[in-house]
């Protein structure tokens, strides 16, 4: 008699032993069950460590989730990670759940990959901002890193330069009166990054010159506005009239190393940045609003959703809705939070006692959500990589020195219109 | 007698026949799992692409109809493609002649001296060549970070600044070259070596006494002599790159400003970034033409130069 025959045995007898025989059927089950496998694609787009902290958590999850055993896959950036979940839906095998740009919603039920979230958005309450808009009138994505544009500052280049270091640069002309003090203790004043979203970092310096560049609408975008010329102006007008900000196209990833390294004293990056930020200056780190000038202190959301995907097994679609709420859940919501400086993605996440600690340790850590109030929704449109490539290349062209601004935005506007052309009709799904 | 020859002819007869059949299929047998292989993963994908170039395709990749030339219209209007074009030329014309000709001088001089260290010499130059490009992309990377890269950190000890070699079209498109060159210029040395080292001794010896200075040897001996080696590297070397999409994905992503967008990162680009399949197919079409043109032309100029020993 082999040891796989004696267990059940055993468990019989001590299951009768122990006058607990009802339970016994499910014990069994449990026992013979396989664990449910799930697929889990996500992406990085911030500075810092996010791989390891992702397994953690989905580690955590499998932990406490017998039935259920997730692989979590790293799969680049935001566009490759839509791109491998493409070629995967292409291939008849899509992941179960994955993490995308709250903006690739369009695409994705324009492609029919994605199922509707309601229940698990309409329990959850999340704040408003991160779950506009509805196309089709349903949830589709589940609020998971999100995160807004913050100005980040050196307090000691503050207080050497004869700056008050208790907040950042409140208005465009600050900015530029504080970068020119920098420059003068031989510091770089201020750098933000204009290369691979350069449509994020831009959308609310145009959005604070008075328009965005095109919202969450869809199918229409603003790029060659006034406020976008002015925008982009101002932007010229800090690496060369004022030269507080180095000349050229700055990568989003260098940005913050020139940061920390106490090269540059100011930087506008990711509020998911914060905690890597925080963890390599040897100086204290002020974070404040990004600055502003006719409006008031406007900033862009960004940042990915968790997505449930169509087409899979029901088994799957069950615990990939169990592994959605769980992730999206206040406790996890906290957690990922305090480990990246992703936005917590609702009030009882900043409930939890850990984090209200957490917060009093890092007060820094504040400035996303209260900035949330004063947040815009990111550019979002269908054929959304084509729509960024267009607009970024537009901004990157006048960065580079290669054309006028004015030029540069009309033909962005009119590509872009180009392409949004066969979806004006469409209304959502 | 004779009926008992013809009666074991007839056996015989029957015994090769059979034998002739065994062998012919034995022979279509052992051919059919190949051209199996290729018939499903080679030619069967080919012709669909040249069929979906004329179709219209949705996001998923479906047809959806017929298109007729709409696709390559579209592909061609795109101010991008114009764009894309001409890096893949600048990138291919310069690396080309570039890894050629600095392999061309590796090869003369690695010859020249081929019995003493010139194997250590060998080991390390071939070092990047077995690299996969994806590292060697992701090592360039590191180099050419700036403020801390290693090119700035070389360029401070004589006193220049630092550079955002990736944050200009021009120099993240020359950098993407000096990598191509430095991955494949030894790659091609190997090869040209070879064609020098086959070089008889008893010819070598010749050259010498004949033509101290060597010029003309070099011209009308050992130049036609490579030939054929030369015709061969170069066809691979501008396959290789205008083949580049490597070290774009890893490095730019095609960027800044589309200035490093090489032929085939842009045809990624189309399929699974832009979900436009239909044209994706027909810049596949595009590439299938010119590319089999070239080293079509190439092998015809290689058979026709080729230099026979006897």
């Amino acid at each position: 008699m082999n040891i796989f025959r004696k267990i059940p045995m055993a468990l019989l007898g001590l299951s009768m032993v122990a006058g607990i025989g009802a339970t016994l059927p499910t014990v069994v089950y449990a026992a013979s069950k396989a664990p449910v496998d799930l697929t889990y694609y996500y992406p990085v787009g911030v500075a810092g460590p996010l791989a390891q902290i992702m397994t953690k958590l989905v580690d955590s999850f499998n932990r406490s989730h017998p039935g259920i055993h997730v692989s979590p896959i790293f799969s680049g950036s935001y566009p490759q990670t839509l791109a491998k979940v493409e070629t995967a839906i292409q291939g008849g095998n899509p992941p179960d759940v994955a993490v995308l740009n709250s903006t690739a919603q369009f695409d994705l039920i324009h492609l029919q990959a994605i199922e509707p979230l309601d229940s698990i958005v309409k329990a959850g309450d999340f704040f408003p901002a991160l779950t506009q808009p509805k196309p089709g009138g349903h949830y589709w994505g589940v609020p998971f890193q999100r995160s807004t544009n913050v100005l980040y500052y050196n307090k000691n280049a503050f207080k050497k330069a004869g700056i008050n270091p208790n907040q950042g640069p409140k208005t465009w002309a600050a900015l530029v009166a504080d970068g020119l003090k920098l420059k003068k203790i031989g510091m770089v004043g201020i750098e933000i990054p204009s290369d691979g979203t350069t449509y994020w970092t831009f959308e609310p310096f145009a959005t604070e010159a008075g328009h965005d560049l095109g919202g969450n609408i869809g199918t229409q975008v603003y790029f060659n506005s006034a406020a976008a010329q002015t925008a982009l102006q101002f932007w010229m007008n800090l690496s060369h009239k004022y030269q507080i900000m180095p000349k050229g196209i700055l990568q989003w990833n260098d940005v913050p190393t020139a940061f920390v390294d106490g090269k540059t004293a100011m930087i506008v990056h990711s509020s998911g940045s914060l905690e890597s930020i925080l963890t390599k200056a040897n100086f204290p780190v002020g974070v404040s609003f990004l600055p502003k000038d006719k409006s008031q202190f406007l900033t862009g959301l960004g940042g990915g959703d968790l997505y449930l995907f169509k087409g899979i097994p029901a088994a799957q679609r069950t615990a990939a809705l169990s592994f959605i709420r769980w992730m999206s859940a206040p406790a996890q919501a906290a957690w990922w939070s305090m480990q990246t400086g992703y936005i917590a993605t609702s009030p009882r996440a900043y409930a939890q006692p850990a984090m209200q600690q957490f917060l009093k340790r890092n007060p820094q850590a504040r400035i996303a959500v209260e900035q949330l109030p004063y947040a815009q929704p990111e550019l979002s449109t269908y054929q959304l990589n084509q729509v960024y490539d267009v607009i970024d290349s537009a901004l990157q062209s006048v960065i580079d020195g290669q054309t006028s601004i004015k030029l540069a935005l009309d033909q962005a506007q009119q590509q872009a219109t180009n392409i949004l052309a066969p979806y004006v009709n469409t209304k959502g799904n | 007698m004779s009926e008992l020859s013809a009666r074991y002819e007839a056996k015989a007869a029957s015994t090769r026949t059979r034998h002739t059949i065994l062998v012919h299929v034995l022979r279509y047998g052992l051919l059919a799992l190949p051209a199996a292989v290729i018939g499903t993963f080679v030619l069967w994908p080919l012709l669909m692409t040249i069929v979906h170039s004329f179709d219209q395709l949705d996001g998923l990749g479906h047809v959806t109809g017929f298109a007729g030339v709409a696709n390559y219209q579209a592909l061609t209007a795109s101010p991008v493609f114009g764009q894309v074009m001409q890096n893949t030329l600048v990138f291919s014309v310069l690396s080309v002649v570039l890894s050629i000709g600095i392999a061309f001088v590796l090869a003369m001089l690695l010859n020249a001296r081929a019995l003493s260290a010139s194997r250590i010499l060998l080991v390390s130059l071939f070092s990047p060549t077995i690299m996969p490009m994806i590292a060697a992309a992701n090592i360039w990377l590191y180099f050419l970070a700036p403020q801390f890269g290693v090119v700035d950190e070389m360029l401070g000890w004589l006193g220049l600044g630092q550079f955002n070699w990736l944050g200009h079209p021009g120099t993240a498109l020359g950098s993407m070259i000096v990598l191509f060159v430095w991955k494949y210029a030894p790659y091609f040395t190997l090869f040209l070596l070879a064609g020098l080292q086959a070089i008889p001794p008893e010819v070598r010896e010749a050259l010498r006494t004949e033509d101290p200075v060597g010029w003309q040897s070099f011209r009308r001996v050992i130049l036609p002599i490579l030939s054929p080696v030369i015709a061969f590297v170069t066809t691979m070397a501008v396959l290789y790159s205008v083949e580049t999409v490597d070290p774009v994905y890893a490095m730019t992503q095609g960027g800044p400003n589309n200035g490093t967008n090489l032929v085939m990162y842009y045809l990624y680009q189309l399929g699974f970034n832009y979900f436009s399949w239909g044209q994706a197919a027909a810049l596949s079409v595009l590439l299938l033409v010119s590319l089999s043109t070239l080293s079509g032309f190439a092998l015809i100029v290689l058979e026709r130069r080729t230099f026979h020993w006897q």
